[in-house]
């Protein structure tokens, strides 16, 4: 942990860096000042109320939470607090109510951290489900994590260039293919070099790798991170973060099997190690998975998957 | 088309090889488009395509500089680029 908190010695990213949503940005000068658990309820409360104003939003969420088995508690009830969370998690985003980068450890617990001192390069593995920022919270921590996606970043924020000229995150922009290239080639090139890079399986982007059947809607599986792992060989770390109460809980599971040689049959592998995770998980903290119940994305923009697999995630 | 050029014709044949044989274009020529309206190569294939070419010609690239989107636009535009890195190809004399 020291060496790792030497490794940043000089935080480039500070919690006040973030942008969140156009509708809480409109609400951002109010909150920010605010102590985070009143921006965060504030938001739960707002979250609650467009869901019902919009209730075709609160309709879906109602199906989905319809659809989980044994959740020991009506739908309508798992609907709102999913709704709820959403408002949570749009105030974590922006880190609302956190000043200082040294403020941000109180109140994370990082479970599997053994599995973070891997040698070399690693994909720690996130989804969206459950507290946001997992990656940021793990360099608060004391861990140099790079992220690599799109970024919540406040337009005109010179630190933000800073932050990207020394790769501490990478920009995979939307549209041009080109441009997400070479922030893929970056990333090929941090982890050939010996850098844990936070990269989303999920997400808007990408083409198909595979789906997680899950009640309620399927996880879709993007392609990106599979190509990275087969193009480097490092280690992947699956990383889910949930709220437990005030605390934000980071688990960071044991790398999935090494890459195969060939893409259908690691994505196989991968899916058959993932889909435990995601299940476990989804039972365990139904209220926290608003992107599976309410998915701001189309869940899949094109057809193409690697290769094919069958119903139990075989290579055909 | 490629046919006199040994250097198009390496790329050409990574370009497909990443593609499939589903998204390989009726007619190819150096000015089919690597991504949309061509090979619709995305950003995973367009960093499969330069890793393979990096493999293929012993060259390395600066992706700042070098991996720009008007390099990467075609067979012919990615061909030029290579040539200026002074690739190993196979077919040349």
């Amino acid at each position: 942990m020291t060496r790792a908190i030497t490794a940043l010695a000089r935080p480039r990213i500070t919690p006040g860096m973030f942008h969140t949503s156009s509708r809480v940005s409109a609400l951002e000068r109010v909150l920010r000042p605010l102590p985070g658990p009143v921006s965060e309820a504030v938001l739960a409360t707002a979250a609650i109320a467009d869901g019902l104003v919009h209730a075709t939003r609160f309709r879906r969420a109602r199906a989905w939470a319809a659809a989980q088995p044994g959740v020991g508690q009506p739908p309508w009830r798992l609907a709102l607090a999913l709704l709820a969370n959403h408002g949570r998690f749009c105030a974590e985003e922006a880190f609302l109510g956190v000043s200082r980068l040294e403020d941000l450890p109180r109140g994370v617990i990082l479970e599997g951290q053994a599995h973070l001192d891997v040698a070399g390069g690693a994909i720690l593995l996130g989804f969206h489900l459950g507290s946001p920022q997992a990656w940021f919270h793990l360099r608060a921590l004391g861990y140099p994590v790079r992220f690599a996606g799109r970024l919540a970043r406040k337009a005109g924020d010179p630190r933000w260039a800073e932050a990207l000229q020394a790769r501490e995150v990478i920009r995979l922009p939307e549209g041009s293919p080109q441009e997400r290239m070479r922030g893929l080639y970056h990333i090929r090139d941090l982890l050939r070099d010996g850098a844990m890079v936070f990269l989303t399986a999920d997400g808007p982007f990408g083409r198909e790798a595979f789906r997680i059947d899950l009640p309620g809607g399927p996880l879709v599986v993007r392609r990106g991170w599979l190509a990275l792992r087969s193009l480097t060989r490092v280690p992947t770390l699956p990383v889910l973060a949930h709220r437990d109460g005030r605390h934000h809980i980071i688990v960071v599971h044991p790398a999935l099997p090494p890459p195969a040689v060939d893409l259908a049959r690691d994505a196989a592998q991968c899916r058959a190690a993932l889909t435990p995770l995601i299940e476990s998980y989804v039972r365990r903290f139904p209220a926290q998975c608003r992107y599976l119940a309410l998915p701001p994305w189309p869940a899949s923009p094109d057809d193409e998957t690697i290769g094919a697999l069958d119903s139990e995630g075989r290579a055909t | 088309m490629t046919a006199g050029d040994p250097l198009l014709v390496e790329i050409r044949d990574l370009v497909e090889a990443v593609a499939g044989p589903r998204r390989v274009p009726s007619h190819v020529g150096p000015e089919t488009r690597l991504s949309e309206g061509g090979f619709w190569l995305d950003s995973i294939e367009l960093l499969q395509v330069v890793v393979a070419c990096e493999e293929r010609f012993a060259i390395v690239f600066d992706p700042t500089r070098e991996l720009t989107a008007s390099a990467l636009e075609t067979l012919e535009s990615l061909s030029a680029l290579i040539r200026t890195k002074g690739a190993r190809i196979s077919g040349a004399p």
